[in-house]
């Protein structure tokens, strides 16, 4: 009966009022003649916001919560239901947070929070998790970030941020200062600004840059230098000998032109090093520390607010408005003023970025309503299934979800929840376990622990925090793990598994089926899928678990969401 | 439950053999610059990758001083060179096939910069890190056309690569078709997907039935389905079609003295179903089989520690002489080139404090040999420090440069190395083979006085 109206009520899932987002997807989307995706279903909407908000699948319970419930206003409530609430005093910590764990490892992601950083990989967890958990405004987390002072990187957790872009010499015992900043400005410039300034760090953009980025082939080197140079006092030591605990604090001398060694090629000596902001020519007001003074212009620049909202979107959306988020021109933002032909204007809705970018500024920089904003539009609730019509030109509309792969962790994530596995990962330099992928600090904990998973999650494009980007791409080598792999066929092994075990006694087969598909797709099996899975039950029942379960997980509509 | 026509035609795939290039692929936009003869003399082509820095002054180039360890039993063999007995017993006995260049140079002393170097024959650029395919890749776009119905394995194989911190990933497709990809396994966690063993096989077939009946989401799969699940469907099938080819199984089949030759190692086990590939003649065709370790900056003659040149040595000497002796018994050196080298060498001389070597560009060792590369010489001369090439010994007159290598490959393989691929997504043209290494531009080219 439940099931029945679930499936009515999945039919009849309708366009909620538009909100800011729809508003303007839905006028490009009008202009350009685009066919639209249909609402998507509640089950394909339940997977979708519970994985992209929390990182995992939704358990059983919820999902047949969900999808027996008639109320009108259940999405938005359940929306609601996947933020953590904030810490009031009095309040005992928040045990069990999904939201926090995913979204503190994407931003360790970003920020390459990995091995190298040793035991600061833990006081830099806690740091970012701290964070998110009081919802802390995203520019005063970043500005925290940037200005962070420590005695040891390894007590106080937010100055392993600017530790972590220390360059060594290429003997691997003296820091290079001036490498250093320049790291520093690049990472902070990219991550926080979505300009990518790699090239300019090295020769002016003239001559190089033409056809990729027509702001930076204007950029010269000197103005990336000026840019640097507002760390020039910064100070990063290992504090024993070669160990990557580290001081950072300010009292260099500043930006030294005369520096020979390092990855980069010789500075001008003549040129005028006076640290000047990237994008408006600010120079450090007298009485304001050099990082300080980076960090507020940086946080009050609009682009800062434009680069934020394209990364969390294009996390949510699978493509940014630019698209990728580091890949900013700034030369081609705005459709009033475009730029000179071929060039188009870069983002495929410069009005909505810029919306949204107002939005999340005049709210407090809060990270946690703009998630709620795109996952509460009718644009983010749109099914994969094609519209009639439907071409690849139509991919930068945003009038259909965008199909990805689970990421590495929530794949593993998602077949130890659907196969019932306990997961127990130690977190190294620490006590403490982790319950799932997404609750570990960093690739090391599984490649300490576990070496076959470890190497599953890279197979899988897992970002290793250092030199690959976390990535979905499909590959044959994914394919053939998900098919025949020994690290799969053990997982799914019933007679090793109190929970299956428990499941088997406790329920008919029919139930069984019912569950494991809830738990996979979040739906009910259809007809013919449960009789096929019954069948396979039909000779030996633990047999028939784990060929469902196999077969589950290598249902594309269980990789894809 | 009647099979609809789809189901049937996917059934019916099952029974083709072969490698399956899928269809959706967009092909990328190569353009050939001025037609270079090539040499076309190899099938395929075994790269040993020495990771860390193998040291040239032990192993190829062998060179005298105070620090040297008594027993590496150096003795000048009957091509007239010197060469280390004791460390590289077994690999002595194959001299006669092997083309020693001793007059190499490598651009980086940096590991990643240096293995990106060694995977892709073109240096580190950040604006182009991503775009940038792999010389695997490179051969696996190249070889789309040629492939023959009998194919079973992709052209790009990688073995025991891993990637660290240090060392960096491995080099894949780039801005090439996800197709061109490599086929990684990696035998030391013994994870080799594609092995079926024959007790388990009834159930593989069983659970593939299934999921081709059950999965609508595949079932349903049409040209409006997103690409990435076509790209991942197409995948499965390629990959089951591999598990499920009578010869797969012989592919990746080690007997234990088989094991034993080859020095029971990780390493000896890939350079083994290395051997498989190319004698199942299945598609396979630029093989790369990594084996770490070679990074001693300490203890480089240790004898009780872990690390040091008595651990790397007997791992590659047992590894690469079996391979070399099965290649020529199955008759297979003749159209396979085999190549060893690392990213770069090891500072020549005295040891550090710490009784190890660090990195070094100056000098570095490749080996040569099959695919008509004429054996028993060393190409170019060092000083006796190994410090400083002092004849390059080949027409080029400068040091072999890995370039030199990836276009002696491509050429090996039949491959024009002049082309390029146009509208990469940095709108810079990526060449087979860049002139331009860095500042300065170098006239890079096959290495031709290897087969003369």
């Amino acid at each position: 009966m439940l099931r029945k109206i679930s499936l009515l009520l999945a039919l009849a899932a309708q366009a909620a009022e538009p909100n800011l987002i729809d508003k303007y997807v839905d006028a490009n989307a009008a202009a350009g003649r685009v066919p639209y995706a249909a609402i998507a279903g509640d089950s394909e909407f339940l997977r979708r916001v519970t994985l992209d908000v929390t990182g995992q699948l939704p358990d059983t319970k919820t999902v047949r919560d969900f999808l027996g419930s008639t109320a009108p206003d259940k999405r938005e409530t359940y929306i609601d239901s996947l933020f953590p609430p904030l810490p009031v005093p009095g309040m005992r910590s928040i045990k069990e947070a999904p939201f926090l764990d995913r979204w503190t490892y994407f931003f360790n992601d970003l920020f390459r929070n990995g091995e190298l950083l040793e035991e600061g990989i833990n006081t830099f967890y806690d740091h970012i998790y701290k964070s998110f958990t009081l919802n802390l405004p995203y520019d005063e987390f970043v500005r925290n970030l940037i200005t962070a002072t420590a005695v040891s990187t390894w007590s106080d957790g937010s100055a392993n941020f600017i530790a972590r872009s220390h360059v060594f010499e290429g003997d691997g015992y003296q820091m290079n200062h001036e490498d250093t900043a320049d790291e520093i400005a690049i990472n902070t410039t990219r991550l926080f600004l979505g300009v990518s300034l790699e090239c300019v760090s090295c020769h002016d953009g003239a001559n190089h840059l033409e056809k990729v980025n027509l702001w930076l082939s204007q950029r010269k080197r000197a103005e990336m230098i000026r840019q640097a140079s507002f760390f020039g006092k910064t100070y990063i030591s290992p504090v024993f000998g070669r160990s990557p605990q580290f001081t950072v604090k300010d009292t260099r001398p500043g930006y030294d032109l005369t520096t020979r060694s390092g990855l980069r090629p010789p500075r001008d000596k003549t040129m005028d090093a006076t640290a000047a902001f990237l994008l408006t020519g600010e120079k450090i007001p007298a009485g304001e520390k050099p990082r300080q003074a980076y960090a507020r212009m940086l946080t009050s620049h609009p682009q800062f607010a434009r680069a934020a909202v394209n990364l969390i979107w294009a996390e949510l959306m699978g493509q940014g408005i630019v698209d990728g988020p580091f890949d900013f021109d700034l030369a081609r933002q705005d459709p009033k003023n475009p730029p000179p032909a071929p060039w188009t204007v870069q983002p495929s809705h410069p009005e909505l970025l810029e919306a949204l970018a107002a939005d999340f500024r005049e709210n407090n920089h809060d990270l946690r309503r703009l998630i709620r904003l795109i996952v509460s539009s009718n644009t983010y609730q749109r099914s994969m299934a094609p519209p009639k019509g439907w071409n690849t030109n139509h991919e930068d509309a945003f009038t259909r979800r965008i199909a990805r792969r689970l990421s590495a962790e929530q794949l593993f994530d998602g077949i130890a929840r659907t196969a019932k596995i306990r997961q127990s990962i130690k977190i190294t330099f620490s006590e403490k376990k982790a319950a799932s992928i997404l609750q570990t600090r960093s690739p090391q904990d599984l490649d300490k622990t576990d070496k076959p998973l470890f190497r599953a999650l890279q197979a899988f494009g897992q970002c290793d925090r250092y030199a690959i980007e976390a990535d979905r791409k499909p590959s044959m080598i994914q394919a053939a793990i998900l098919l025949n792999d020994k690290l799969i066929r053990e997982r799914l092994v019933v007679a090793k598994n109190p929970d299956l075990l428990e499941l088997l006694k406790q329920k008919p087969d029919s139930e069984i089926v019912d569950e494991l598909f809830l738990a996979a797709l979040s739906r009910f099996p259809s007809e013919n899928e449960k009789a096929q899975a019954l069948a396979a039950f039909s000779e030996n029942r633990e047999q028939g678990v784990e060929d469902v379960l196999w077969l589950l997980i290598n249902r594309l509509d269980f990789l894809f969401y | 439950m009647t099979p609809t026509r789809r189901q049937l035609l996917r059934l019916g795939a099952l029974s083709v053999a072969g490698y399956e290039l899928s269809e959706a692929f967009q092909p990328a936009n190569v353009q050939a610059q001025s037609r270079v003869k090539t040499r076309a003399s190899a099938d395929a082509v075994i790269l040993l990758n020495l990771q860390g820095g193998p040291s040239q002054m032990d192993m190829f180039d062998v060179k005298h001083g105070k620090w040297a360890p008594e027993n590496r039993d150096v003795r000048t063999t009957k091509f007239g060179f010197e060469f280390p007995y004791g460390f590289l017993p077994r690999t002595a006995d194959h001299l006669a096939d092997l083309a020693i260049v001793r007059s190499g140079q490598a651009w980086e002393t940096v590991h990643s910069r240096g293995q990106y170097y060694l995977q892709t024959g073109h240096a580190v650029s950040p604006a182009r890190i991503k775009e940038s395919p792999s010389i695997g890749s490179v051969v696996a776009h190249e070889y789309r056309d040629r492939m023959r119905a009998s194919d079973f394995l992709p052209p790009f194989v990688a073995m025991n690569y891993e990637p660290t911190t240090m060392y960096g990933p491995l080099q894949g497709e780039g801005c090439l078709p996800p197709d061109c990809s490599p086929l990684t396994l990696d035998l030391a966690q013994g994870n080799l997907p594609f092995f079926v063993d024959e007790k388990d096989r009834e159930r593989l077939l069983r659970r593939w039935r299934m999921l081709q009946e059950a999965d609508t989401s595949r079932l349903n799969l049409g040209d409006a389905s997103p690409a990435v699940m076509r790209r991942f469907d197409s995948f499965s099938r390629s990959v089951f079609k591999m598990m499920n080819h009578p010869k797969m199984s012989g592919v990746l089949q080690m007997t234990p003295e088989e094991r034993k030759t080859y020095g029971a190692s990780p390493f000896g086990d890939a350079c083994l179903i290395a051997r498989n590939m190319v004698a199942a003649d299945a598609g396979a065709r630029f093989l790369m089989v990594t084996q770490p370790g070679w990074d001693h900056h300490s203890s480089i003659y240790g004898k009780n520690l872990d690390g040091g040149l008595y651990k790397t040595c007997p791992v590659f000497d047992s590894a690469f002489a079996g391979l070399m002796a099965d290649l020529k018994r199955l008759r297979l050196l003749e159209r396979t080139l085999v190549i060893v080298m690392g990213e770069f060498g090891r500072t020549p001389g005295d040891l550090t404090p710490v009784a190890g070597r660090e990195h070094y560009a100056g000098t570095m060792f490749m080996v040569f040999a099959g695919a008509g590369v004429k054996g028993g010489r060393a190409i170019g001369a060092t000083d006796p420090q190994a410090a400083h090439i002092t004849n390059f010994g080949w027409s080029g007159k400068r040091p072999i440069y890995v370039e030199d290598v990836c276009a002696t490959i491509y050429s090996a393989l039949g491959i024009d190395s002049s082309k390029r691929i146009t509208h990469t997504p940095s709108g810079r043209d990526f060449l087979y083979v860049d002139p331009a290494a860095g500042t300065k531009v170098v006239n890079f080219r096959e290495i031709a006085d290897l087969y003369a």
